[in-house]
């Protein structure tokens, strides 16, 4: 009997429905300001841990952990986001969330703490351009001045009604994770509501 | 529209939070014998003041955590924010917890252990 496996394919898109790339843009404006793409291959794991269990979670996953929420930090291959008093994403390499998953679960305090891979349950879009924080800030009800939503910090918020998390990498580099099943209603309001900037959409390299 | 300062993500919109209703409602334990009646005011009533009032609220677009919140109903100034299972600090919010009448109810009375008779 072939066995029917649940899961998605290794780097299957949210976004495979559309027909990307899509460019939105007046007539009047010669190039995109705003560029978004899916951002595919990217490993997501939930942890709940208590304070007493945080460093050594952060030392088996090679992520520094002592966080305030809503802070995030690590580079690009790795990133470590604070959601609440007791809770983390982190967001890795597709492929290496599965080991780190393995290498929590036969850990001492896998008793202690709760490990959930979420990879294909959240989407992760990338968005860049110098006219970002005034597209976001069309949907979101948060401060996103630089002044105060800057590098490393990250936000869990409304996006246009859909629930999604912020992450502010560089001023004008952000990425927006949401729920697969959001994902085109995202990138539909993104090209609707980035169209007086002239917003690029493509699919995330393979 | 209220601006609530959850206690973790700070200052949002209230769109982002859902309201638990009246906060401070405490569980009659078994061992404590209570009528039906007495039991139905901890299971249906519930206190509409007007005035301040402890509301229970959560974050639920942001942190989805829980806090407890006094709010004046007639103004709808927020005066206090506090975490869940502690008592408000600022002298409105404990005229408010006192002057509920569930206070004196008999089913907060039973969500303490009963005192043993020491013989």
């Amino acid at each position: 009997m072939a066995k029917i496996s649940t899961h998605m394919a290794i780097g299957n898109s949210a976004l495979s429905n559309r027909t990307l790339p899509i460019i939105k843009k007046p007539e009047s404006l010669k190039t995109t300001q705003i560029e978004l793409s899916e951002i595919r291959h990217l490993g997501k794991l939930n942890i709940r841990c208590a304070s007493k269990t945080r460093d050594t979670v952060g030392r088996l996953t090679q992520c520094n952990l002592s966080l305030q929420p809503n802070q995030s930090n690590g580079k690009a291959e790795r990133i470590a986001l604070c959601l609440g008093p007791d809770e983390y994403l982190i967001l890795a390499e597709q492929g290496s969330e599965v080991q780190l998953e393995k290498t929590l679960n036969s850990s001492d305090i896998i008793k202690q703490i709760s490990v959930t891979n979420v990879s294909d349950a959240l989407c992760a879009l990338s968005l860049s351009g110098e006219k970002v924080r005034d597209l976001l800030s069309k949907g979101c009800a948060i401060d996103l001045h630089p002044d105060s939503f800057s590098r490393n910090q990250s936000a869990q918020c409304d996006l246009a009604l859909a629930n999604v998390i912020l992450i502010c990498l560089e001023e004008d580099e952000f990425i927006c994770i949401c729920r697969t099943s959001f994902a085109e209603y995202v990138l539909d309001w993104c090209l609707d509501a980035g169209f007086e900037y002239g917003i690029s959409a493509s699919a995330g390299s393979d | 529209m209220l601006k609530i300062k959850c206690p973790i993500c700070g200052n949002r919109d209230e769109t982002e939070f859902s309201c638990g209703g009246e906060a401070h409602i405490a569980r009659p334990l078994v061992d404590n014998k209570l009528t039906d009646k007495a039991f139905s005011e901890y299971l249906f009533m519930r206190d509409n003041p007007k005035g301040i009032f402890l509301e229970r609220w959560c974050h639920t677009s942001g942190c989805r955590r829980w806090f407890n919140l006094a709010r004046d109903t007639i103004s709808h100034e927020i005066i206090e924010v506090y975490p869940i299972g502690q008592m408000p600090k600022t002298a409105k919010g404990k005229k408010s917890y006192q002057a509920n009448w569930r206070r004196r109810s008999k089913a907060e009375a039973a969500s303490k252990p009963a005192k043993r008779i020491v013989k």
